[in-house]
């Protein structure tokens, strides 16, 4: 080393290193990148480029809104057709960021003279986001551990299934560009708190006001980084830079949010947010005593600081209770008491409850969606703990708290898979530090000071043993590749807007009721005509058939939801009445009998009637719906209070005449639930009569259309009958009364 | 739809077809001044009830706007006419009136029977021991030709149905009792029996209680339907016959005075004004026109409002007279209009202004939605006046509210002075020398 040539070619290739590891890095996260990008096409390529699932549409809907009318009519957009006969500001009552992204994107490529479709952006957005959260999750690891851990991460994010769940193409939904927008925020947090710099404090408030703009899960963000500040000084370990860093990031953050309509004062008054300022508050307190104990220097000043500041804190704390409790501020919404509390929804909110994603989370979805990155993530926990300084209390609390949140909620999965990611790069790249390279690290050489210098043969045995571990590693990894592209393609593909069943031969079969029905609404009804359905097709009626609809998945309005769930529950002539009173034209159902699709309205209508039952005690009971023997059952066993009901006829009528091809077997066998079905309908008369139970006729509505697999029927609300009140006698008993 | 179908019937025909259904061709002579009136007004047609050529529908469609039946025994309509029939010409908007007798048929009966009428048994008469006629019963001893006194026979206060008040008594001659069942909302009597009557046979020991007594018993009953077809259902065919119509007092025997005396007969004005009503010609209205617009008049938007406007809604009532479709006059009752979102928000009556013009003003309440307006009278007699029209109450755009709200003042002014503060400080901080420059270094 003494000799300063070897120096300068010890520099020279030390600066050849650095720049290939330069140009390697930024080839592997590009390819990151375009794996990212092209493992979420699997529902293109295999249906077309189109709108999935059930929220993507309303998104998709006001995006077109935004593009074809502007900004300004966007934010003043009062929609007509949703939930008549209220309607809903929809300006106010969304989060604005994922429509303003994809919008200016579109109008950019328009620019730049790509003339491409709106929906083809909002297709693309979620695939193109992924590229940006495999770099901002690369960027969040390097700064916290390293940059092989980094790039760990970042192919990890890119084809973990948790995330990839919510973001192929498609599925243009708020998580889809939140997830960037979270981690992001997350880096630019580090880097302000490590640095205590203004600018990057500001950058991140701006970071978390773009996240405050596309997902209500900002409210993550607002309670992870003050619990990190107050773990920080629980541990002793809060400094000036830690507070300019809070403190800029507060403020500017939370004045920029309350800029957000649909988030308005909510910072203020709700207690969600109650966290984040009674921290800053606090930090304020410290941060005056901590000017004092300088300038005075006196030790006494420690105990009165402690004393003072615990006297603050409670007092805080006393005061935000007595706010909530006097209503000024707002309580905890019950979305937030079910994180808690996993029976809560179930008892007091059945719409919460009533949704697949709300439910807790099944072990197996956990390897499903992580596979070995959830084994190892303990271990790299572990390793935060163990080698922790001020950012990586991050990572711990931030890994803690998702891991019991997901394990509430299976849709929280996806706030879980980031900090996996994370974590379990952060022990794969542990474990290949150690045993790829082949000279013995120098931490253990140092622990092993005493004992002998390892001869040859051990040195020999060692290598081979550090060979095996990573071949093992790297299989584990193909592994998991593997898996990720398994589950993509076969859980996480599907726009569940169009089917596909597969034939014995291999070949794909396209069921496209939904858009045959849809399609049927939006050219064969009149303008105006209101669809009546439940919640779950609202946005997709509202999107694809152009129609008014009474209720969709912005439940925002109970009441009437559980007045849609009622009209299903009840008999006819009761339902009747309740689509006069909402002037409802059409009513649409969802029925998987035929094809034997689980996911139709039959299965969920235990859920209409719990959510009825719960606005309207005295004429809904569930137990009403249930055989003797507590079972939900559609056969003949079936209580006369469900088949009478609106959703049982409306799903079954006229299944009595079919056959499934198999001339021994019955008529009108629902493949759904196994069973034939108890009240066939006679539309034919002769054989039919013999085998049914009940008569079953439609009175005030008619059958107006069933899709080619019946998943979809639509009935028309017949008008009044012009002698609706006059009463038939039956003179055949009264002509010889005497 | 079926008054606009009407409607243009009569502008092209000029007259509306109506079919009468006899028993027999001598009928035609008896009933003479009835018939003459109708054949007058109508293009009328003559059908016996036993036609094999009798037709009401073809294809779906009504051949006739008006059926009358002056056939009360028959068994079984000829062609193709069952009660089935009956009920798809009303559905489709034509006009039935028909007439019963104590020699009621089987036909009659069941067509009563789905409208909701009910019948006593053939034979049986409604009989009175108070007014009958006495000159008749000299000859005939059964007390079911008597006279009723038209003030406690009628139902009051609708006069479409039954013209202006002036009746002195009407002459019922052979009718049987019908009754209208109680939860038979469209249906409702014209002309009552007084409680001295009673239904059986005559001159028979009334071994039961009769099916019906005193004002139980309907003699005229009407139904209007939901599209505004009439039916009248009448209990006497010969009390209608040129014998009696002409007949214009009656003998009876006054209790108080002891001695015989006259009763005038009203049967022929009873007659006419029930024609009317039951072919549609009087009580008949239609909303013509309905408009809507901001009050303001230099912006006439009318697609939408939002919260707060005051609105003018402005309605057109016509009212069909004699073959014509007529502005209504000032003497039209008093037109409500709804503003209606799940309840109606705003209920308010419109002022006649007169050429059958209606208008309203109001300020659309402080709630968004999707509202209707909506027009809704049914009173006795008249047909159902209806409309309704979905309109979108906005809220306020982001611009269209206040900008400068003098309550927020103290607000604004914390705002500036804070600014002011934070520059004059950061000048003080940052031109300011510490006397120790090393306390700055935490």
């Amino acid at each position: 080393m003494s000799n300063p040539a070897t120096q300068i070619v010890d520099l020279k290739s030390q600066a050849s290193v650095k720049a290939i590891k330069t140009l390697l890095t930024i080839i592997i996260l590009t390819s990151i990148c375009i794996l990212g990008f092209s493992s979420r096409l699997f529902a293109v390529i295999r249906f077309e480029s189109i709108i999935h699932e059930f929220d993507p549409w309303f998104n998709f809907r006001a995006t077109k809104r935004l593009t074809e009318h502007g900004f300004y009519e966007f934010l003043n957009w009062f929609d007509e057709r949703a939930w008549y006969p209220l309607g809903r500001i929809v300006g106010g009552t969304v989060y604005p960021g994922l429509m303003l992204t994809a919008g200016l994107m579109h109008s950019l490529s328009n620019f730049l003279g790509f003339s491409v479709l709106i929906k083809d952006v909002c297709v693309f957005t979620a695939p193109l986001f992924s590229g940006l959260t495999a770099l901002s999750t690369y960027l969040l690891t390097k700064e916290l551990w390293s940059e092989g851990a980094g790039l760990f991460s970042a192919a990890f994010i890119s084809i973990a299934p948790g995330y990839i769940s919510r973001s192929v193409a498609g599925s243009y939904d708020n998580e889809g560009i939140a997830i960037f927008a979270l981690q992001f925020t997350y880096f630019l947090w580090i880097k302000a708190m490590k640095s205590g710099s203004i600018m990057w404090a500001t950058f991140c408030a701006l970071s978390y006001f773009y996240m405050v703009s596309a997902w209500g899960g900002y409210v993550y963000i607002i309670n992870i980084i003050p619990l990190h500040i107050f773990v920080l000084i629980l541990i002793g370990r809060f400094n000036l830079r830690h507070y300019t860093a809070y403190t800029t990031f507060y403020t500017i953050g939370q004045l920029c949010a309350m800029n957000i309509p649909f988030v308005g004062f909510q910072p203020i008054r709700t207690s969600e947010h109650m966290a984040s300022f009674g921290v800053f508050g606090f930090v304020q307190v410290i941060a005056f005593f901590g000017y004092l104990k300088h300038n005075l220097g006196q030790q006494k000043m420690k105990r009165l600081f402690w004393i003072f500041s615990l006297l603050v804190f409670a007092l805080g704390l006393a005061a935000i209770i007595f706010l909530t409790a006097s209503g000024i501020v707002a309580p905890w919404s019950g979305r937030f008491y079910s994180l808690w509390d996993t029976g809560y929804a179930r008892i007091h909110i059945p719409i919460i409850s009533s949704v697949s994603e709300h439910q807790p989370t099944t072990w197996t979805s956990f390897f499903f969606d992580l596979h070995v990155l959830v084994a190892v993530f303990p271990a790299g926990l572990w390793l935060c703990v163990q080698q922790y300084d001020d950012a990586r209390v991050f990572l711990i609390i931030y890994g803690v708290f998702s891991a019991y949140f997901a394990g509430v909620m299976v849709r929280l999965m996806l706030t879980l898979t980031p900090i996996v990611c994370i974590l379990a790069a952060i022990v794969f790249s542990e474990l290949f530090n150690r045993y790829v390279s082949s000279s013995p690290p120098p931490a253990e050489s140092e622990e092993d000071e005493s004992s002998p210098n390892p001869t040859e043969e051990e040195l020999a045995v060692a290598n081979q043993l550090r060979s095996i571990v990573c071949i093992l590693l790297v299989m584990i990894l193909f592994m998991f590749g593997t898996h990720c592209t398994w589950v993509t393609s076969n859980a996480y593909s599907s726009p569940s807007v169009v089917l596909s069943t597969q034939n014995r031969d291999g070949s794909r079969n396209i069921l496209d009721d939904f858009r045959e029905a849809y399609y049927w609404l939006r050219t064969n009804t009149p303008d105006d005509a209101r669809v009546m359905s439940w919640w779950d097709y609202g946005y997709q009626i509202a999107g694809m058939a152009d129609r008014s609809t009474l209720v969709d998945n912005n439940t925002w309005n109970n009441t009437h939801i559980a007045m849609v769930g009622k009209a299903m529950a009840s008999n006819e002539d009761k339902a009747y009445e309740i689509m006069q009173e909402l002037n409802v034209d059409y009513v649409l159902v969802i029925f998987g009998g035929v094809i034997g699709y689980s996911g139709d309205d039959i299965n969920k209508f235990l859920w209409m009637v719990r959510i009825a039952e719960g606005e309207h005690p005295d004429e809904i009971k569930e137990s009403n719906y249930f055989t003797p023997q507590g079972e939900y059952k559609v056969d003949s066993t079936a209580p006369k209070t469900f088949t009478e009901s609106l959703m049982y006829k409306t799903s079954f009528y006229r299944f009595g005449e079919v056959d499934h091809g198999d001339i021994n077997g019955p008529h009108g066998f629902d493949r759904t639930r196994n069973t034939e079905i108890g009240v066939k309908d006679i539309k034919v008369r002769g054989f039919y009569l013999l085998i049914s139970h009940t008569i079953s006729k439609l009175k005030h509505i008619e059958e107006a259309f069933t899709t080619e697999n019946w998943l979809v029927r639509i009935y028309k609300v017949k008008p009044r009958k012009n002698s609706d009140g006059l009463i038939f006698q039956n003179i055949k008993s009264k002509k010889f009364k005497r | 739809m079926i008054l606009h179908a009407l409607l243009l019937g009569a502008a092209f025909a000029a007259r509306a077809k109506m079919l009468v259904v006899l028993e027999n061709d001598r009928m035609k002579e008896q009933y003479s001044s009835v018939l003459n009136q109708l054949n007058g007004k109508f293009e009328t047609h003559y059908k016996l009830a036993d036609d094999a050529d009798l037709h009401l529908v073809k294809y779906g469609k009504n051949i006739y706007q008006n059926a009358v039946i002056m056939a009360p025994s028959t068994e079984q309509f000829g062609g193709d006419v069952t009660t089935k029939t009956f009920v798809e010409f009303t559905q489709n908007g034509g006009n039935l009136m028909v007439f019963a007798s104590s020699n009621i048929g089987d036909a009659i009966r069941e067509l009563g029977a789905e409208f909701g009428i009910e019948y006593d048994e053939t034979g049986t008469k409604v009989m009175s021991h108070m007014n009958y006629d006495y000159e008749r019963d000299q000859l005939q001893h059964d007390h079911s030709r008597f006279s009723l006194k038209a003030s406690d026979s009628f139902l009051g206060g609708s006069e479409p149905i039954v013209g202006p008040p002036g009746y002195a008594s009407l002459l019922i001659d052979n009718a049987v009792a019908m009754k209208i069942d109680k939860k038979n909302t469209l249906a409702f009597p014209i002309v009552k029996c007084n409680s001295y009557c009673y239904s059986w046979f005559p001159n028979e020991p009334i071994s039961e209680y009769p099916m019906a007594v005193g004002r139980d018993i309907s003699l005229l009953a009407g139904i209007q339907l939901r599209n505004n077809a009439r039916i009248v259902f009448a209990s006497s065919l010969s009390m209608f016959s040129n014998k009696l119509i002409r007949q214009k007092f009656v003998t009876y025997w006054d209790n108080n005075k002891n001695e015989h005396a006259r009763y005038q007969n009203s049967v022929s004005k009873l007659a006419m004004h029930v024609f009317a009503w039951g072919s549609n010609n009087s009580g008949t209205f239609r909303i013509s026109g309905f408009q809507h617009k901001l009050l303001d008049k230099e912006n006439s938007r009318n697609d939408f409002y939002y919260i707060n406007e005051e609105i003018e809604v402005v309605a057109f009532v016509e009212e069909y007279v004699d073959d014509n479709w007529e502005p209504t006059s000032l003497t039209f009752p008093q037109l409500w209009l709804d503003f209606h979102r799940l309840d109606p928000f705003i209920r308010i009556p419109f002022a006649n202004e007169g050429g059958g013009k209606f208008r309203a003003t109001f300020k659309v309440p402080d709630t968004y939605g999707v509202f209707n307006f909506i027009i809704w009278q049914t009173k006795l007699g008249h047909t159902y006046i209806e409309h309704k029209q979905q309109i979108t109450v906005r809220p306020l755009r982001h611009d269209m509210y206040e900008r400068f709200i003098a309550s927020a003042y103290p607000y604004y002014f914390s705002s500036f002075s804070m600014m002011l503060g934070v520059t004059l400080m950061s000048f003080a901080i940052l031109y300011h020398r510490d006397v120790s420059p090393a306390k700055k270094n935490n």
